[in-house]
């Protein structure tokens, strides 16, 4: 379901539509707050760019070429008036299709939404739009965010733009291969065991969970509650900084969110407001958003901690090797790069599991054919009958598959067994992690087992798909954030790789400052 | 019928869900590689561990008792299959008295 079909073909070339397209998110505000870029041409590139990747590509279930354009047009209409326009001004950003965009279909990838628009923007998606940016899309998801590879959509698999054999990662499949392929600089996915970073990864992006509570989830479909994070992909780490800028800050309609302390001081609590920690606001943008997640060149005195038990069996030596290469970037820094012990890890995978699918079975339960989108079944049979059709026939395999678990992890007789035990687990695996930040800035592992996974590699077998979550789920057990940074290619493939860096809760502006100073050793 | 069987046929009505018979089996065949591999947690010595805690969950506090505004009627009613007098007009679930 995209507006003005997907021709095959590259779309037609705007004048400086290559330069841009891999600037940064703050470097275009800065241009269209300047006047020496409209943010008319700006979205009409990407909107372009877009409809041209969407038969390869599929990354895209909507693209709302008409409201993007009008959005531009107020954009420069405001500049042009002498009104401040927003750090995030003209930006063309694309928005995973489980955040609630008012007036937007909005689908989760499912078909039980088919025909669901929403009446309200979420909240991160207010603050960005309040911020200058323009949303051109709603991009493609493994359905309600379930899988990792984004073939479980009922809008069929997004293809990875470095190689259409290939995934493009899940869940924030969409969101992953719009940045990856050049088509926006900026996109908003979710991140509930990796759902942003392994994308990101697979794709060639950064990609980023804040810690749990650091955004508000207002807005975003819930799939398991104690998990679930707003995430962010980007060019580069300055263009996540720069979204988190705008979109943190405490939310009265998210009672989990918290103020998240940027640059020294926390963000205040609002809703809808542009304003940030360590932005001009106003007309001025350029580099002063991410302004405080900047790199200076100097790690010395940094300690890093590679995770011993992710850091052989289990990871291809693709894998391997660009982790050695990111550790000798950052100690050519002059940092100091350890190993550390988490015995926790052997356990993570069937915790995270067995916690993510208990929360979905009651998450999804509101999805009955009672209260939202489709039904399926005569109204006189009555209404459990009514349900059970209605979810066998509308929810995708993977969904039932982790209904259906999750109900079995919750049912009487295996609560304890289950879920009270996964959470203890999770507990001891959070200690463990905890006490490893204590002596090191951040822990560094790969992010995937290796480079993206051909199309219909992990779809006969859903076991191997999970344990391939095992670096990046650790982050969401624990509740702090973690970043993926695009780390050297496979050999052979060229298929990029990346390399996650995990920091302690709260302390999302330092974990960035760390990532923007990788990025940079990296070259 | 097998034990099995009722097992899943137990787990498709806690979960309001029916699968179709040509689908039934490979769940099930799915759910019992996974669960087998989500034994491990029954090894795990997990013993005088606390439940896991958001690392900085804001305490719970009731939020002010004031007016706000809230999604207009019209706007709610947008996507109701039928509406009525400004309400949802729902299938009937009880009989006549």
């Amino acid at each position: 379901m995209t507006s003005g079909g997907a021709p095959a073909q590259p779309g037609p070339a705007r004048p400086g539509a290559s330069a841009r397209r891999g600037a940064s998110a703050p470097a275009i505000a800065a241009l269209v707050a300047q006047g020496a870029l409209s943010a008319a041409e700006t979205v009409a590139a990407a909107l372009d760019m877009a409809e041209a990747a969407q038969a390869e590509l599929n990354a895209f279930i909507v693209i709302d070429r008409a409201g993007a354009e009008a959005a531009a047009a107020a954009v420069d209409e405001r500049r042009a008036a002498g009104l401040p326009v927003g750090p995030l001004a003209g930006v063309p950003v694309a928005v995973k299709d489980n955040l609630a965009t008012a007036g937007l279909p909005t689908t989760a990838a499912s078909r039980i939404l088919a025909g669901y628009v929403s009446p309200f923007d979420a909240t991160v998606v207010a603050r960005l739009k309040a911020a200058g940016a323009v949303v051109i899309g709603k991009t493609n998801l493994d359905e309600f965010g379930m899988g990792s590879t984004g073939e479980n959509s009922s809008f069929g698999p997004t293809r990875n733009p470095h190689d259409r054999g290939r995934v493009a990662g899940g869940s924030s499949s969409g969101s992953a291969a719009a940045v990856g392929a050049g088509i926006v600089p900026l996109a908003l996915g979710s991140d509930t065991g990796g759902s942003s970073r392994l994308p990101a990864a697979f794709c060639g992006a950064v990609g980023f969970k804040p810690t749990y509570g650091g955004l508000s989830r207002y807005g975003l479909f819930s799939y398991a509650s104690s998990l679930d994070q707003v995430g962010l992909l980007g060019r580069s780490v300055e263009d996540v900084a720069a979204a988190l800028g705008v979109m943190a800050g405490a939310d009265p309609r998210d009672a989990t969110s918290f103020a998240l302390e940027l640059a020294g001081r926390a963000v205040g609590s609002r809703a809808g407001s542009p304003a940030g920690a360590g932005q001009s606001g106003g007309t001025q943008s350029g580099g002063a958003p991410a302004g405080w997640a900047a790199a200076a060149g100097d790690l010395t005195g940094v300690r890093f901690g590679v995770v011993a038990e992710l850091s052989g069996e289990g990871f291809s030596q693709d894998a391997l090797a660009s982790l050695a290469v990111a550790r000798a970037a950052l100690e050519a820094r002059g940092a100091e790069v350890v190993e550390v012990s988490l015995p926790g890890v052997a356990l993570a995978v069937a915790c995270y599991y067995v916690i993510a699918a208990a929360e979905a079975s009651s998450n999804l339960a509101r999805y009955s054919g009672m209260l939202y989108g489709q039904r399926v079944g005569a109204e006189r049979d009555g209404q459990e009958p009514v349900m059970r059709a209605t979810r066998g026939a509308l929810f995708g395999r993977e969904v039932k598959r982790r209904i259906l678990l999750g109900s079995f992890a919750l049912s009487a007789g295996h609560y304890d067994a289950y879920y009270g035990r996964a959470l203890k687990a999770r507990q001891r695996l959070t200690r463990e992690m905890d006490a490893a930040l204590e002596h090191s800035s951040a822990l560094i592992t790969p992010t995937a087992p290796g480079p993206a996974y051909a199309i219909d590699e992990k779809t006969a077998d859903p076991l191997s798909m999970y344990v391939g979550d095992v670096a990046t789920c650790l982050a969401n057990l624990s509740g702090g954030p973690a970043v993926s940074v695009p780390c050297g290619a496979a050999v052979g493939s060229g298929l990029p790789l990346g390399v996650q860096l995990i920091g302690r809760a709260g302390a999302d502006a330092a974990l960035l400052r760390l990532a923007a100073e990788l990025e940079v050793a990296l070259g | 019928m097998t034990q099995a069987d009722d097992r899943l046929e137990h787990l498709q009505r806690l979960a309001r869900l029916d699968l179709a018979p040509e689908e039934a089996a490979e769940v099930a065949a799915d759910l019992v590689t996974l669960l087998d591999y989500l034994a491990r947690l029954q090894a795990a010595d997990v013993e005088g561990e606390d439940e896991w805690r958001p690392p900085l969950a804001p305490a719970a506090a009731m939020r002010a008792d004031v007016l706000a505004p809230s999604l207009p009627t019209a706007l709610a009613l947008a996507l109701a299959p039928a509406a009525k007098d400004g309400f949802f007009e729902v299938p009937r679930t009880l009989e006549d008295a």
